[in-house]
């Protein structure tokens, strides 16, 4: 192997775990954030925090910027103004790589996998930022233990899988490097009402047993509201409303959301 | 004095190579490596016909330019839907072919070609040396400038520049994209040959190396580092590589072989470094002695009412028994590899009215645009426009029949200005005709007429004030005004937009609600396809909720969301 | 007699031929594994690779003949040359325009390329002239076997070819640092998300993609002769391969479509005059444009809609 060009975690920043954050408070904290592409703004000043443990559903029309809120937490577009903090410390204007070592990963709507590798690749590549083989392989069980599909069909090539199941893969791959904040871009985009409710409960499942915050955006209103803690809704790159999954399920008209 | 004059010569007849590739590659956008390879098929007949057949000049310059041009035409059909690098590639290949199938047929010569052209007798004297081609080349290269500079400036060029910018909203508004791109592929094909022949009969030998890769290597060099799309930037190009000779013979002192060879390593470099620091080449578009006279010479804009009092300009539209249901759709089905995007959809817009149409991610919304316009065929259904069945138009008949788009990533020609972008929509250009632009005909009065008319579009959403803009340098909510106000010079009576209010904050959306609004009262027809549910309220008369690719309900806003199996498709089931 | 009907002379000339075709085959095949794996990793269309194969070709043979180092390190170095300009091919010239107006950039990165490769060949060309020069340093006799005939340098050449496309087949299979260039291949965005330096997989791929080429160069430079122009004719080798093959095919399956085309071209020389068998190579590129021109044509009439690849990408995902 070569290893001039991976890019690993420290030892040290290995040792800030999950279970380390906890105490610490707010494990995401995004301030008066403004992004876009090509020098135009499509979001507009927009707040988001996220606890260890907790899921954060991001809500809001096609369109509205949600996605170009997360790329640009997470880095894949540099932030025009405003301040992505994660655990404290500003990661605003880092590239995508430093997102990924300090414990940050994002799963894409589209294209989140490697469709032309085999399953098995597919999580060694993403245990990439995990130095240690052995909590590589408790990370893996871990994955196994969610989506037992993923340990029957090592050898499998991923684009042939179903897209069910190309999706837990994608949520196994986030799981190898054994993250603290986990960014999911419309986890149930495609996806069987069977399949949906899944996934769901698997990302409830990884957020309270590991303790992981899940910023997550979605089209689903109702799966989304199932398992998420606190909803922000975003219109035309603004927010326009922060309540939590309860309250909002006791809504009585969600169209005016969108 | 006559190694300056040949010199010279030598750069008028490159000049006529450049030119001509510029209206190729510069304006039109496509992107030729066998502009030198067009000049052999010229110049290798004409030799030819002369040497071993004993022909004129005259007819065996005119076989040898109709034989480019033809050929031309031919290399044109596989390239109109090839574009990038695969455009590139296949230019590259014909060039390659074309000599070793030349070199391949020994009557031609072979690898040594041939090498006792008669000279050409002109109206009685015969052309010998330097001085005597003078007289000859200096008209032809004045004309053939003059020729590109009213193509290029014509709104034929016009439409070429937006083939070269978008290819896609050039044909959505009307115009037969691949008619301009055969067009233009054989009449430069022509020019080149031209230039072969007048290369071959002033050498008075023709050989393969004459027009090998890298002379059309040199032509592309005299193109882009002169600048793109600008012919005065072309004659400087040109002279500065024509130049080089001289200046490696005699100030560095080369060998001719050395500077040969010290020419075409500068010309790679000077490639790479043009395209690396300043693309747009020395003299950029529009800055010719013509645009820079214009700029001086404009007035201020005429004082402008206040929006609330601006005159929607009305459209006229053909009179007689035309049906309410201006567009009606039946039993549209699309599949891609097995995925049903479309269903039977029945749709239809009632005259007048804005109609509203939303679903889900993924329902097959911007599909059915595509589908309507012309962009996809159907594989079944009917789509009738006023009564006239449009299935499976391409997609500039149905504009011109009546029905226009616009585009979600809206597809603004960037490098053109505001003002022209709108120019572009107006349909009925006499001077758009390539066939009009090549004869005598004044241009001026119906291009002015065009101008006034694309500015009162360009008036009614606000932006008359950044006419002369280019578009790709304006906000984006102004593009989409200006987009807007594109299609709208189309006058086509029914307009498909596709999420006209995404992209932008809240006040730009309210201009674009605004204006969208008035359109009913300007005689036109509207759809919108939107997710922004808030602007469809605000606009929409009549909603059409798609789902799973076909429409599944049809109401007001209020009856829809009163609905709880369209709630339940939108939003997912809240158990 | 069926034969002579053909025009052909005799079985011989066929075996010939065939034997001709592997032989030329596989030279192309390994010109292709190079091409392919720079183009499908980073999707530059390297041009340039005409370049930086008459490079490690020409400045060995010069070396050894003009400086008198034998053929070894001359070897190595000329390799080496090749991979240090096609690396800054890549840095210096391909990504600085690849980061400027997206969709436009392509287009600038070929037409630079190709000013890359005028000036390189010319520059060699003044400074030790354009004249082909042969490597030599290795001896060579013929083989007679069942009526053909071929070298020693042949059957190393093929060994080699061989060799090092199932080297790069193992690599891309069974190593990490493969694995990570298979991200890269698959989905650049992904890579970049899971922390991979995409910029240092271009290089390596860069690197290893112009050693692959070189040594192409090498090898036909010591069976012929090496000049700066020697690269325009391969590259399009290298093309053509690649697309019949589809870049992203696994090493194997490119040697496999390059011996594909050498015995085309081969047998296509009993009947042809060389140049004009030559001329074939360009006519299957040329056929393989038309194709997929015509393709686009017959697809429903899309100009870049990309409408049915979201769609597969959005419904095809159903579970």
């Amino acid at each position: 192997m070569v290893p001039w060009s991976r890019s690993r975690r420290s030892a040290a920043g290995a040792a800030a775990t999950a279970e380390a954050d906890r105490q610490s408070g707010e494990l995401l904290e995004v301030t008066g954030l403004r992004a876009g592409y090509g020098g135009r703004a499509v979001v507009y000043g927009v707040d988001l925090t996220v606890s260890p443990g907790e899921i954060v559903a991001v809500l809001g029309h096609n369109g509205a910027g949600k996605t170009t809120t997360l790329n640009a937490i997470f880095g894949f577009i540099a932030p025009m103004s405003g301040t992505v903090a994660l655990a404290g410390s500003e990661v605003t204007k880092l590239p995508p790589v430093e997102h990924a070592r300090r414990g940050m990963t994002l799963v894409p709507a589209e294209r989140f996998v490697f469709q032309d590798l085999s399953v098995e690749d597919n999580l060694l590549l993403a245990a990439m930022q995990e130095p240690s083989a052995e909590r590589r392989e408790q990370h893996r069980r871990r994955a196994a233990g969610l989506f037992p599909v993923l340990a029957q069909r090592g050898r499998q090539r991923a684009g042939t899988m179903s897209g069910g199941e190309q999706r837990m893969l994608s949520i196994g791959m986030a799981l190898m490097a054994g993250p603290r904040l986990m960014l999911l871009d419309e986890p149930s985009l495609g996806l069987s009402p069977l399949y949906v409710e899944t996934i769901m409960d698997a990302i409830r499942t990884v957020a309270d047993e590991l303790h992981v915050g899940v910023v997550m955006l979605e089209q689903n209103v109702a799966q989304a509201l199932r398992v998420a803690d606190r909803v922000y809704v975003m219109r035309s790159g603004e927010t326009i409303a922060h309540e939590t999954a309860a309250e909002l399920r006791t809504r009585e008209h969600l169209w005016d959301l969108f | 004095m006559t190694y300056w004059i040949d010199v010279l010569n030598q750069a008028l007849i490159f000049g006529v190579f450049a030119l001509s590739l510029n209206l190729l590659m510069g304006f039109a956008g496509q992107v030729s490596i066998a502009h030198a390879a067009f000049g052999a098929v010229g110049g290798y007949l004409a030799g030819y016909l002369a040497q071993e057949h004993g022909w004129a000049f005259g007819p065996a310059l005119a076989l040898g330019v109709t034989a480019a041009l033809l050929f031309g035409l031919i290399v044109s059909l596989p390239a109109l839907r090839l574009a990038g690098e695969y455009l590139i590639l296949l230019t590259l290949s014909v060039q390659i072919i074309t000599l070793v199938v030349i070199t391949s047929i020994s009557a031609l010569g072979g690898l040594q070609g041939l090498a006792a052209i008669p000279g050409i007798s002109l109206f009685g004297s015969v052309l010998l040396t330097p001085q005597d081609f003078l007289k000859l080349l200096v008209p032809v290269l004045v004309l053939v400038f003059l020729l590109m500079r009213r193509i290029a400036g014509s709104p034929a060029g016009r439409v070429l520049r937006g083939i070269r910018e978008d290819e896609l909203a050039t044909q959505s508004l009307g115009k037969d994209v691949f008619a301009y791109k055969s067009q233009v592929f054989a009449i430069t094909a022509g020019l080149a040959g031209l230039g072969g022949v007048l290369l071959v009969y002033y050498n008075g030998v023709v050989a393969p190396g004459m027009f090998g890769f890298s002379v059309s290597m040199t032509i592309i060099v005299m193109v882009i580092v002169g600048g793109s799309a600008n012919l005065y930037g072309t004659l400087v190009g040109t002279a500065l590589v024509v130049a080089s000779g001289p200046f490696f013979q005699k100030v560095i002192d080369l060998s001719l072989d050395k500077s040969s060879l010290a020419q075409l390593l500068a010309y790679g470099v000077a490639l790479v470094v043009v395209l690396r620091f300043r693309p747009q080449g020395l003299l950029p578009e529009g800055v010719t002695p013509g645009a820079l006279a214009g700029r001086m010479r404009r007035r201020p804009p005429a004082p402008i009412a206040k929006r609330a009092e601006r005159a929607v300009p009305r459209t006229a539209h053909a009179a007689g028994a035309v049906p309410a249901r201006v567009l009606e759709v039946r039993g549209l089905t699309k599949s891609f590899g097995g995925i049903r995007a479309v269903e039977g959809l029945d749709f239809s817009l009632e005259r007048g009215q804005i109609t509203g149409l939303i679903g889900p991610n993924g329902a097959g919304k911007t599909t059915v645009f595509n589908l309507l316009t012309g962009a996809l065929r159907p594989d079944h259904g009917t789509v009738l426009l006023r009564g006239r069945d449009i299935t499976g138009l391409p997609p500039h008949k149905i504009a011109r029949a009546g029905m226009v788009r616009s585009f979600q990533d809206v597809r603004t020609f960037a490098q053109l200005s505001a003002l022209e972008n709108v120019m572009m929509g107006v349909a009925g250009q006499r001077g758009e005709r390539m066939s009009v632009v090549l004869t005598p005909v004044p241009l001026g009065p119906s291009d002015r007429r065009t101008r006034q008319r694309a500015l009162e579009w360009l008036d009614f959403v606000g932006l008359a004030d950044r006419a002369h803009e280019p578009a790709g340098s304006m906000a984006f909510g102004e593009q989409k005004l200006v987009a807007l106000a594109r299609v709208l010079a189309t006058e086509a009576e029914v307009l498909l937009l596709d999420e006209p209010a995404s992209g932008v904050d809240k006040r730009w959306s309210d201009h674009m609600i605004e204006h969208i609004a008035r359109l009913p009262e300007a005689g036109r027809t509207v759809c919108i396809v939107e997710h922004n549910l808030h602007v469809v309220q605000q606009l929409a008369q009549k909603i059409c909720f798609m789902h799973e690719g076909s429409v599944t309900a049809e109401g007001t806003m209020a009856e829809l969301s009163g609905q709880e199996r369209l709630q339940e498709a939108y939003f997912g089931s809240m158990v | 007699m069926i034969l002579a009907f053909v025009g052909i002379d005799s079985g011989s000339e066929v075996l010939q031929a065939l034997v001709n075709g592997v032989i030329n085959g596989c030279a192309y095949g390994l010109l292709a594994v190079g091409f392919a794996l720079i183009l499908s990793v980073t999707g530059r269309f390297h041009f340039a690779y005409a370049f930086t194969y008459a490079l490690a070709a020409f400045l060995a043979a010069v070396l050894e003949r003009v400086y008198g180092l034998p053929l070894l390190p001359a070897a190595a170095a000329g390799l080496a040359a090749a991979a240090v300009v096609g690396v800054a091919c890549d840095t210096v010239v391909y990504r600085p325009l690849a980061e400027r107006a997206g969709s436009g950039a392509m287009l600038a990165v070929f037409v630079a390329s190709l000013g890359i490769v005028i000036a390189g060949e010319n520059a060699l060309s003044l400074a030790w002239g354009p004249g082909p020069r042969n490597l030599t340093g290795i001896g060579s006799r013929s083989i007679n076997v069942a009526g053909t005939t071929f070298t020693t340098l042949d059957v190393i050449s093929v060994v080699v070819s061989v060799g090092l496309s199932g080297a790069l087949w193992l690599l891309l299979g069974r190593s990490g640092f493969g694995r990570e260039i298979k991200a890269v291949r698959a989905n650049v965005q992904m890579s970049t998300a899971i922390g991979i330096d995409v910029n240092r997989i271009h290089t390596a791929v860069f690197i290893i993609g112009s050693l692959l080429g070189g040594v192409a160069a090498l090898l036909y430079g010591l069976k012929y002769a090496a000049s700066p122009d020697m690269g325009e004719n391969a590259v399009f080798y290298a093309l053509i391969v690649t697309f019949l093959a589809v870049s992203s095919s696994s090493p194997l399956r490119l040697l496999a479509v390059g011996v594909g085309v050498g015995l085309v071209e081969r047998t296509a020389g009993i009947w042809l005059s060389p140049q004009l068998s030559t001329g074939v190579v360009f006519v299957l590129l040329l056929a393989f444009l038309s194709h997929r021109s015509l393709r686009l044509a017959l697809g429903g009439r899309s100009l870049s809609i990309g409408a049915g690849r979201r769609w597969r990408a959005l419904r095809g995902v159903a579970g």
